[in-house]
């Protein structure tokens, strides 16, 4: 399934949702565990991920702390305080519009 | 499998390779690769570094660096436009509205006991100082820092003391009628205000970098 159209529209709110569920994660870290969630159906390219997380950070919707592990230094994210309330209005938003999509799917062609 | 520090370093030589030139930005991404390693290391361990390190190459070959770093430049310019708007309201607030005030209280004496081109040279002269004192306390961080996006980005060039030497040029011949001492009490104090956001946002940028490089070492 070539997905990667559909994911793109969705990626912000599925960060948003991941550090919501996780607290802090780094990137690699969101993309492995999406490609893991989904069976490996959706795959978020680095290309798309890094902009997005910097999108959400420049919004103030997240927040970052750095830290050394094994050698290198890691990039956590989390959610701001407006993040969180922003997560769940956005998850909220997305369940109200699969909802919608899914009566227009299941209607029968006349 | 932990990589060893000779393998982060090909990994890095790799990123800088490709263009990648900011440091902070670097450390992120070498993160990234460095766990695609580790994963490709734990699915095939007999493969070995180098020949896994040739795969992740083409992996990783359509990533476009100049995209990330316009994405990251953006984000630094959102936060410190954000860092200087605070500073500008924290102007108007109590209790530094009092320096505000008794600050426009002395430009307005300034200009009230002397003509107006004596007024507007003191006001750039005092801009001046103030922009020369902030430059030369940042000038080894910005040296030092140069191959960071986070310092880069902090820079930014106002205009109130172009607007001032406008002034000087222009109003030679006014008088020191209300209006006109509202305006260059205004001015001075925007002037002031800016260079005040600009402190801060040097400041700040320098703060992350030391912060940084507590952490990993030095950013080069």
């Amino acid at each position: 399934m070539n997905s990667s159209y559909l994911l793109k529209g969705s990626l912000q709110v599925i960060i948003l949702r991941l550090l919501e569920i996780h607290g802090r994660m780094y990137g690699y870290e969101i993309s492995r565990t999406v490609k893991e969630m989904s069976h490996g159906e959706f795959q978020i390219t680095e290309g798309a991920l890094y902009p997005a997380l910097h999108k959400l950070e420049a919004g103030g919707l997240l927040e970052t702390s750095t830290e050394l592990v094994d050698g290198r230094a890691r990039k956590y994210y989390s959610l701001s305080r407006s993040g969180k309330n922003e997560a769940s209005s956005r998850v909220s938003d997305v369940r109200i519009f699969l909802d919608s999509l899914q009566q227009i799917l299941n209607l029968k062609p006349v | 499998m932990k990589l060893t520090h000779d393998q982060l370093v090909n990994i890095k030589a790799f990123i800088r390779k490709r263009g990648l030139s900011s440091v902070d930005l670097q450390l992120e991404i070498l993160d990234h690769m460095a766990c695609r390693m580790e994963e490709k290391l734990a699915e095939d361990p007999e493969k070995g570094f180098d020949k896994n390190f040739t795969e992740m190459q083409s992996e990783f070959e359509y990533w476009r660096f100049n995209e990330l770093e316009n994405s990251f430049r953006n984000s630094l310019r959102s936060r410190y436009s954000s860092l200087r708007k605070q500073t500008r309201l924290s102007w108007f607030r109590f209790p530094k509205v009092a320096y505000t005030l008794l600050a426009g209280a002395f430009f307005y004496l300034v200009f009230d006991a002397f003509d107006a081109f004596t007024a507007g040279v003191f006001m750039t002269m005092v801009s001046l100082l103030f922009s020369l004192i902030i430059i030369s306390r940042f000038w080894v961080a910005n040296k030092k820092y140069r191959n960071t996006l986070t310092m880069r980005s902090a820079s930014y060039i106002f205009l109130p003391i172009l607007v001032v030497q406008f002034w000087i040029l222009s109003h030679q011949h006014i008088g020191s009628n209300l209006l006109w001492a509202t305006a260059y009490v205004t001015l001075a104090l925007f002037t002031l205000c800016e260079l005040h956001c600009f402190y801060i946002t040097q400041e700040y940028a320098r703060q992350s970098c030391e912060d940084l490089e507590k952490i990993y070492g030095p950013l080069v």
